[in-house]
């Protein structure tokens, strides 16, 4: 055990890189260091297939910008941390990360009416 | 289990219930319920979540270990339970026992309320149903026999007028041998102690008032006892449901006063 | 899946507070109408002093007469009682939901704590159910509505432990969970459950009673 564990090390490492590699952040845990330690499992997001399925092509419509709790879709932001802006316990009007998670993806999906909206829907154990 | 394994003859009960027909009930219990019955019964009735907890409070549950009908929730359940689910059309039978039940296996002591988390007045419950047992002529005769004493003299024993002041100049005459300068004084205005007995003391056990002049004598108080009808403090109309005589004593023995 | 989610935590979430909300207020106003009006001697008694005398001294364990002769039930009763509302008020996902929904946030309880806080109510319905089945004294006196009030506090009880951990099918079992707690209160005005309601006053008129006529104590 004690020598095989260094090489199941290395293959974890080289399968996550080549799965970095092949699609850009394909499967995703929505878990942002900001948080701490976590409450619930993070919600897995696969970022490309989501999209596929959703029929989102533009950024914008996810990595939004904005100031004072109102959204700005005229800059895309991709590439920022949601956690940039949104922050773990929020200051005046500005929406805090836990409900821009929650907003942003339970929002859409209520007016889609596809998608998960209940908690244990996307914090799968 | 239940009442009507326990029944047992009484004259006044038997009578009453012989008179009675299934709708004389109904029209009864529903006029009690359209006018007396108020917030209390209807929030005891529903809310009683039949713990049981009553159960260690009632000396008649206690004295009856292996019998469970003898719980107040369960009492309640046999008596105003059965009128209140079945709006009062019952048998005369059935009425029977839960008079017998109403006036016998509770004596309105309360000591359940203790119990009872929320505060359930089962005493409360069953002076109604004795009401309704009153106002259909269904109640024992014995304690009926002292009612009928109340709406007469006023007083439960059928002691008379004349005897009553009889009484307490017998018993002063008799004290005044043992302590000289004892009086009973005689509807004294203006006397710090108003003292009255319950009409068995002058029946029964007339020395008890002897003993009371005796210490009021030798606490030197000013005191004084009612010479006219209204000195008997007992209330058996209270106990049989019949509360216009309940309320004619309660006035006469505080206007004595 | 998701109408069905949405339909429930929507418009019958609504309608469920709705009718625990009105309708407790209209059960209070009404039965302090038929007080004033045929129960106008119990009402001159009542006392504040004494109302929170009694209610005071009954909701500390072990002090009232009928806790001492009950100690299993005391234990049980007051464990349930304070899980059934603490938990479900500071769970942490419920309180995420008024977040979401009014921006309402406030302290919330960890997740393990309210995870044994439903196991404990749970267990204290399971010890419900027993009493009633096991002692004479208590299944002399149950009816089907002692059985009703009690299932109907269980379920989302249980669904709720059974989504949280995922368990069977969470998809079903989280509608189950939103479905049962808002039929738990919307039967609080109009079922057994109404001694919510009620019990505070009935005890301060028993309270009022044994202070300011008997004056005695009620616990």
């Amino acid at each position: 055990m004690k020598r095989s564990l260094p090489i199941l090390l290395a293959v974890a490492l080289v399968a996550a890189l080549s799965q970095a590699a092949l699609s850009q952040e394909n499967i995703k845990s929505l878990a942002p260091e900001a948080f701490g330690k976590l409450t619930r499992p993070p919600a897995r997001f696969n970022h490309d297939q989501h999209n596929e399925k959703a029929g989102l092509t533009d950024c914008v419509v996810c990595h939004h910008g904005g100031s004072d709790g109102k959204i700005d879709r005229s800059a895309s932001t991709e590439g920022t941390p949601c956690a940039e802006c949104h922050k773990v316990k929020p200051a005046g009007r500005s929406t805090g990360l836990m409900n821009a998670y929650h907003k942003q993806c339970i929002g859409c999906h209520k007016a889609r009416g596809k998608g998960p909206l209940a908690c244990g829907q996307c914090h799968k154990r | 289990m239940g009442i009507q394994d326990r029944l047992i003859e009484d004259v006044g009960l038997r009578r009453g219930v012989s008179r009675l027909t299934p709708e004389k009930i109904e029209t009864v219990v529903r006029s009690v319920m359209a006018s007396e019955a108020g917030a209390r019964l209807k929030a005891y009735s529903e809310t009683c979540m039949r713990c049981g907890m009553c159960a260690k409070g009632c000396h008649f549950a206690l004295s009856h270990p292996d019998d469970p009908s003898y719980t107040p929730a369960a009492k309640v359940a046999q008596t105003m339970g059965v009128l209140l689910k079945t709006g009062g059309r019952v048998d005369p039978g059935t009425f029977y026992g839960i008079a017998q039940l109403a006036y016998t296996e509770c004596n309105l002591c309360k000591r359940c309320v203790h119990y009872c988390p929320i505060g359930i007045d089962t005493g409360f419950i069953m002076s109604m149903v004795r009401r309704i047992c009153h106002k259909l002529g269904v109640t024992p005769q014995y304690i009926q026999d002292t009612a009928h004493s109340h709406s007469t003299t006023f007083n439960q024993m059928w002691v008379k007028d004349d005897e009553w002041i009889d009484t307490l100049q017998w018993q002063e005459d008799e004290a005044r041998d043992e302590f000289p300068g004892l009086r009973i004084p005689l509807d004294k205005e203006g006397a710090e102690i108003y003292y009255s007995v319950i009409a068995p003391e002058p029946k029964f056990r007339t020395q008890l008032i002897y003993q009371a002049a005796a210490i009021f004598n030798a606490a030197g108080v000013d005191w004084t006892m009612p010479s006219q009808p209204g000195w008997d403090n007992s209330d058996m109309c209270m106990f049989t449901g019949d509360f216009e005589m309940m309320g004619r004593l309660k006035r006469r023995h505080f206007e004595s006063a | 899946m998701n109408a069905a989610y949405q339909f429930v935590t929507g418009p019958l979430a609504w309608a469920a507070w709705g009718i625990f909300l009105l309708g407790s207020a209209w059960r209070l106003v009404a039965m302090y109408r038929l007080a004033r009006k045929k129960d106008a001697s119990a009402i001159a008694y009542m006392s504040w002093g004494y109302s929170l005398r009694s209610i005071v001294n009954w909701l500390i364990p072990f002090n009232a007469l009928g806790w001492r002769k009950n100690p299993a039930m005391t234990i049980a009763t007051f464990a349930f009682h304070v899980c059934l509302i603490a938990t479900p008020v500071f769970l942490v996902a419920h309180v995420m939901l008024w977040d979401q929904a009014f921006g309402v946030r406030y302290a919330t309880i960890p997740d393990a704590a309210a995870d044994g806080m439903t196991m404990l109510v749970i267990a204290a319905c399971l010890f419900f159910a027993g009493r009633r089945l096991a002692m004479p004294d208590v299944r002399a006196i149950t009816t089907p509505k002692d059985w009703f009030a009690l299932a109907i506090v269980l379920a989302p009880f249980l669904t709720g432990f059974l989504a949280y951990h995922q368990a069977i099918d969470y998809d079903t079992m989280i509608v189950l969970h939103v479905v049962t707690g808002e039929i738990m209160l919307a039967a609080i005005p109009f079922t057994r459950l109404s001694h919510m309601v009620f019990a505070v006053f009935t005890r301060a008129y028993m309270g009022s009673e044994f202070g300011g006529v008997r004056h005695a104590r009620d616990w």
